[in-house]
């Protein structure tokens, strides 16, 4: 395969993988797009189109693959909130002049707690939803 | 291969009846499903179209399918009809002979045009 198959069959399988479509399927999907291109010696985006167009015609992006970027800054934000908010609260209940924002030490706990849940409740709500999209997945 | 000379909306409404069709002829794979649409007259058929087709009638139970390792290549992936996909040919052919019989009365001139 040339350099250009090689890059357009990783970004497929990257991007069906995004979307959920069962990795055995990804497989196939994208073992016929390298098959056809050796073969045929076609450009990949002339025979395919581009790789997301591609990806469209055998899963839609679903929400998390559409809001990926706010998902993950997200993420990223509850779990620093959470680990800030839990460190203080620790930090603040071996040192009583350890303060942050006015709040107790226990309070400080309880709220990097409940962040932290909040980022346990998004992750599996996300991976529920992308392994009933692998099961349910069909053309 | 050439452009299609007809519509891209005809060829994808006779697409999956024609690819059945070749297929029952010759196990096929792909590409060469794709050059006997050219030899056709149906043009250049995108593997963007021609594949999540194939996709689709296998998980309908049209097609079968087996991977062939080509000698240092990706391989093959063959089709064959099953008797599902033969079954809805010949529900496709008739209803298309009709539906072309019915076109062409309609589309043909009139005494009174004439």
């Amino acid at each position: 395969m040339t350099g250009k198959t090689d890059d357009y069959v990783t970004e497929l399988t990257e991007e069906l993988s995004l979307r959920d479509v069962p990795p055995e399927a990804a497989e196939r999907i994208v073992r016929e797009v390298g098959s056809h291109l050796a073969e045929s010696g076609e450009d990949p985006i002339q025979s395919f189109g581009t790789v997301k167009h591609y990806a469209d015609e055998f899963a839609p992006r679903s929400w998390t693959r559409r809001m990926l970027v706010p998902l993950v800054i997200v993420s990223a934000l509850l779990g620093a909130g959470s680990a800030l908010m839990m460190l203080n609260g620790i930090f603040g209940f071996i040192n009583p002049s350890h303060g942050l924002w006015g709040l107790e030490p226990a309070t400080r706990v309880v709220v990097g707690a409940v962040l932290f849940v909040c980022l346990l409740g998004l992750v599996a709500v996300m991976t529920v939803h992308s392994r009933r999209r692998v099961r349910d997945w069909k053309l | 291969m050439d452009e299609s000379p007809w519509p891209t909306d005809w060829v994808r409404v006779a697409l999956p009846g024609v690819v059945l069709a070749i297929v029952r002829d010759e196990e096929s794979y792909g590409y060469l499903i794709a050059q006997r649409l050219g030899a056709a007259g149906f043009g250049s058929v995108k593997g963007s179209v021609l594949y999540p087709l194939l996709t689709r009638l296998e998980q309908d139970g049209a097609l079968a399918s087996t991977w062939r390792e080509g000698s240092g290549g990706p391989g093959r992936k063959y089709y064959t009809l099953t008797d599902v996909g033969q079954q809805r040919l010949d529900e496709y052919s008739t209803a298309w002979a009709r539906f072309t019989t019915s076109t062409a009365a309609v589309l043909a001139p009139t005494k009174d045009a004439q």
